[in-house]
């Protein structure tokens, strides 16, 4: 048990270290932990104003219910979803495993604190959704010690089951998987739990509040939110102990717990070590070469074709400046606009489809800027090479063709955005409003326009000073992928360009149809011209850089 | 042949030059070590000839191309190794020299024997299949020169190129070294490993301060210091630098 205890204090520490140095190398000052520890605190305590001031508002033995119940699933929820990379990361990310293995310590001792380290980085979301409301709650309604005994085993005890879930689901799959323990991966499962969050917020928000007046709206959540807890079945118990004196839901709740928790420590004893014992250093090729050699391409299609792998086998790059761009903004924003009425009401007056269909559209090109400035591939071109990024100064290829080919996946993906949006959602438009082709044929020209331009904007700005103080490609570099900045010109320019849709229309008097496709022409030059002549820049900048 | 003129580089902020009035010509047929303590000057003086660093005065020129003038075509005559081999880590082996093959316009008929009796006298050949990022340093290290060699460059630069190696792969690169020389081209590495230097090297540049201290063949360098060996005769050269 010493030993346990031993490690699980290491554990802790370098959790702690990381944490700090992080925060000061954000803040830039010592003595910054305290003060985020202060601000967590003050948190804590408007939350729990708020479980106080929600117990004055609602009263009532139902609505209490629905209070428990939501703050152990925003807790059980959070905790799962965030605890999932932080497993992974704690058995798979540290290379610590290395140095604790020839120690004089039980396997079980390591594998304990491993978990015992996840469990604490969990404790973030039970502080923030559970101390401070049930406090704040169990104070406004004069609660008894029976309330408090169980407040108490609730803020202690509470992340247990949600971590023994994530951790038992991690450990079993990331033995199987071995491309599941790299921080590439950790790093995408993380965002990808967090766009999945956010969906399903925001889909549950929907679904509530179509719900009718507020007394359906309450009823259908309560329902919603008991069927949900019920997910982890010692929260069934902590709610119930939380409502009525009642010792045995306590003690069941607190079993059940440390029990789910025991269990997932048994199950990564079995399969951890297993795994970490056989890994040997470099790994063996998973298919032996065959001898084939692909048809030679031009150095243009070889760089383009390097730049688009360098890309998609980035997950979090793929995932964040590709996948989220395309996919989750615009259907945001387009469900956002066609849900709320604002569509079908403006579509059926087909009378006033002309400056109305001009309208749209222009929201819709609002839409593809915002999107396109979210797409951070070009800004970051350079940047994500690291210290490889001096390859592009000794190959026999111009500068300026290099600067090319890193602009065009970039390039690309703005022009998948922008079918996605002007393609989709205003072939929508155009079809059920009765919109001739000439507006939303325009809007797409102007759109593909915009989206090139926005890409050689965001090369030309991290030529300016490319990020590359750091290590190589294999791993993800926060410092690199921030845009530095250079997304927000992005958008700018993006906008700028956008707004001769509209500022041409009344100065050149060609009526709606014409003013836009000479808009559209005068755009397409633009684009083309002032490209040209950022690339040009973009290869100066970086030969000059050393 | 690399023909270096009165070369001169200052880092910006810096007041002390980094080269300082380099001559130096590497000559064909020969293999020319380079060597100097740490910040002598070395890798500014290997990254000049590449294109990767601008050069503050004078004229570097490879088999007749200058560098800045004519910088495309000059780049098309060497085949450089840099010192860092954690390069193009999610490309697979083969992606990564069919991309180097591509940008120099290597004939596709000869890129596959090249690449098998490079990659089994690598003994690498059966990983080219798998990602960059999965070999081993020393891999790494190799499918790097099999990279810069690919296109059968006339000079080859190589900067700490036995670094990580292991036995079997450091003898063949010296033997492919040899062979390179043997036909009438031109090779060009840096080392801190002396001794191989010794048995390997036709000509020495040996640089400090990045100034040159001597520039000319391994036997008139130990004409000049006899009974000591290269390593001797370096840290006796540069004890005062």
């Amino acid at each position: 048990m010493n030993s346990t205890l031993l490690l699980t204090r290491l554990q802790v520490q370098e959790l702690l270290g990381s944490v700090t140095s992080k925060v000061e190398k954000r803040t830039g000052s010592e003595g910054a932990l305290a003060g985020t520890i202060l601000i967590g605190l003050m948190i804590i305590g408007a939350a729990g104003w708020l479980g106080y001031a929600a117990y004055g508002a609602t009263g009532g033995s139902m609505s209490s219910r629905v209070m428990y119940d939501m703050i152990l699933l925003a807790v059980g929820a959070a905790t799962f979803l965030f605890s999932l990379p932080t497993v992974l990361s704690s058995f798979f990310g540290e290379s610590d495993i290395y140095d604790l293995l020839p120690l004089p310590v039980s396997s079980f001792s390591i594998v304990f604190s491993k978990a015992l380290s996840a469990l604490v980085a969990s404790y973030m979301w039970t502080a923030l959704f559970a101390m401070g409301p049930l406090a704040g709650w169990g104070i406004a309604a004069g609660e008894g010690l029976s309330y408090w005994v169980t407040y108490v085993a609730v803020i202690l005890l509470a992340p247990l089951m949600p971590v023994a879930y994530s951790g038992t689901i991690s450990i079993v799959v990331a033995s199987a998987f071995k491309r599941l323990r790299r921080k590439d991966t950790i790093t995408t499962i993380t965002t990808v739990l967090v766009l999945a969050g956010s969906l399903a917020g925001f889909a549950l928000s929907r679904v509530i509040s179509n719900s009718g007046g507020l007394a359906e709206a309450f009823g259908s959540m309560a329902d919603t939110m008991g069927t949900v807890v019920m997910a982890f079945p010692a929260y069934g118990f902590a709610v119930y102990g939380l409502q009525y004196p009642d010792p045995l839901s306590v003690v069941m709740f607190v079993v059940i717990s440390v029990g789910s928790f025991l269990v997932f420590v048994l199950v990564a004893r079995l399969l951890y070590l297993r795994v970490i014992t056989s890994l040997t250093a470099g790994g063996a090729p998973a298919k032996a070469y065959e001898g084939e050699v692909r048809a030679s391409s031009t150095s243009f299609g070889a760089l383009v074709g390097v730049e688009v792998k360098k890309i998609v086998r980035n997950s979090p790059v793929l995932l964040n400046y590709v996948a989220y761009p395309i996919l989750v903004a615009p259907a945001i924003m387009v469900f956002g606009i066609f849900n709320g009425g604002l569509g079908s009401g403006l579509l059926s007056n087909r009378d006033a489809m002309g400056i109305i269909g001009v309208i749209i559209y222009m929201l819709l090109m609002f839409f593809l800027v915002v999107s396109c400035c979210a797409n951070r591939t070009s800004v970051t071109a350079i940047s994500r090479d690291g210290s490889n990024w001096s390859h592009v100064k000794y190959l026999p290829v111009p500068l300026e063709t290099q600067i090319l080919a890193k602009t065009v996946p970039a390039a690309a993906i703005n022009a998948l955005i922008t079918v996605v949006i002007m393609g989709v959602a205003g072939g929508y438009v155009a079809v059920v409003g009765g919109v001739g082709p000439v507006v939303p044929i325009a809007s797409a020209v102007i759109g593909l326009a915009v989206s090139w331009l926005m890409a050689c904007v965001g090369i030309w700005y991290d030529a300016r000073s490319p990020r590359v103080d750091w290590g190589d490609d294999s791993s993800v570099n926060t410092k690199a992928l921030r845009g530095g900045g250079g997304d927000l010109r992005c958008l700018g320019v993006g906008l700028l360009l956008m707004m001769t849709m509209a500022l041409g229309l009344p100065f050149l008097g060609l009526g709606t149809t014409l003013g836009l496709a000479v808009a559209a022409a005068v755009d397409v030059l633009v684009a083309f011209l002032l490209g040209r002549r950022l690339i040009a820049s973009a290869a100066r900048r970086l030969a000059a850089f050393e | 042949m690399i023909t270096l003129e009165h070369v001169s580089k200052t880092y910006a902020g810096k007041e002390v030059k980094a080269v300082d009035d380099l001559t130096w010509t590497v000559e064909d047929g020969k293999i020319t070590g380079f060597f100097g303590p740490n910040g002598a000057g070395k890798s500014t003086t290997l990254k000049m000839i590449c294109g990767v660093c601008s050069i503050d005065e004078g004229t570097i020129s490879l088999n007749g191309h200058d560098i800045v003038e004519d910088s495309i075509e000059a780049k098309r005559q060497f085949g450089y190794v840099p010192d860092d081999p954690d390069r193009f880590l999610r490309l697979t082996g083969i992606e990564y020299l069919t991309f180097m093959a591509d940008v120099y316009g290597t004939p596709a008929d000869s890129r596959a024997p090249f690449i098998k009796e490079y990659g089994e006298r690598f003994d690498i050949y059966d990983a080219l299949s798998s990602r960059i990022s999965d070999y081993s340093h020393g891999m790494r290290q190799k499918i790097h020169v099999m990279g810069a060699l690919i296109h059968n460059p006339s000079v080859w630069i190589l900067d700490e190129p036995m670094t990580g190696l292991d036995p079997k792969g450091a003898y063949e690169l010296k033997e492919m070294m040899r062979e390179h020389a043997a036909r009438g081209n031109s090779v060009l590495f840096s080392t801190h490993v002396l001794e191989t230097a010794d048995k390997l090297c036709d000509s020495v540049c040996i640089v400090a301060h990045g100034r040159k201290l001597f520039d000319g063949t391994l036997d008139a360098l130990k004409q000049a210091h006899p009974s000591m060996s290269l390593e001797q005769i370096f840290l006796e050269m540069t004890k005062d630098e």
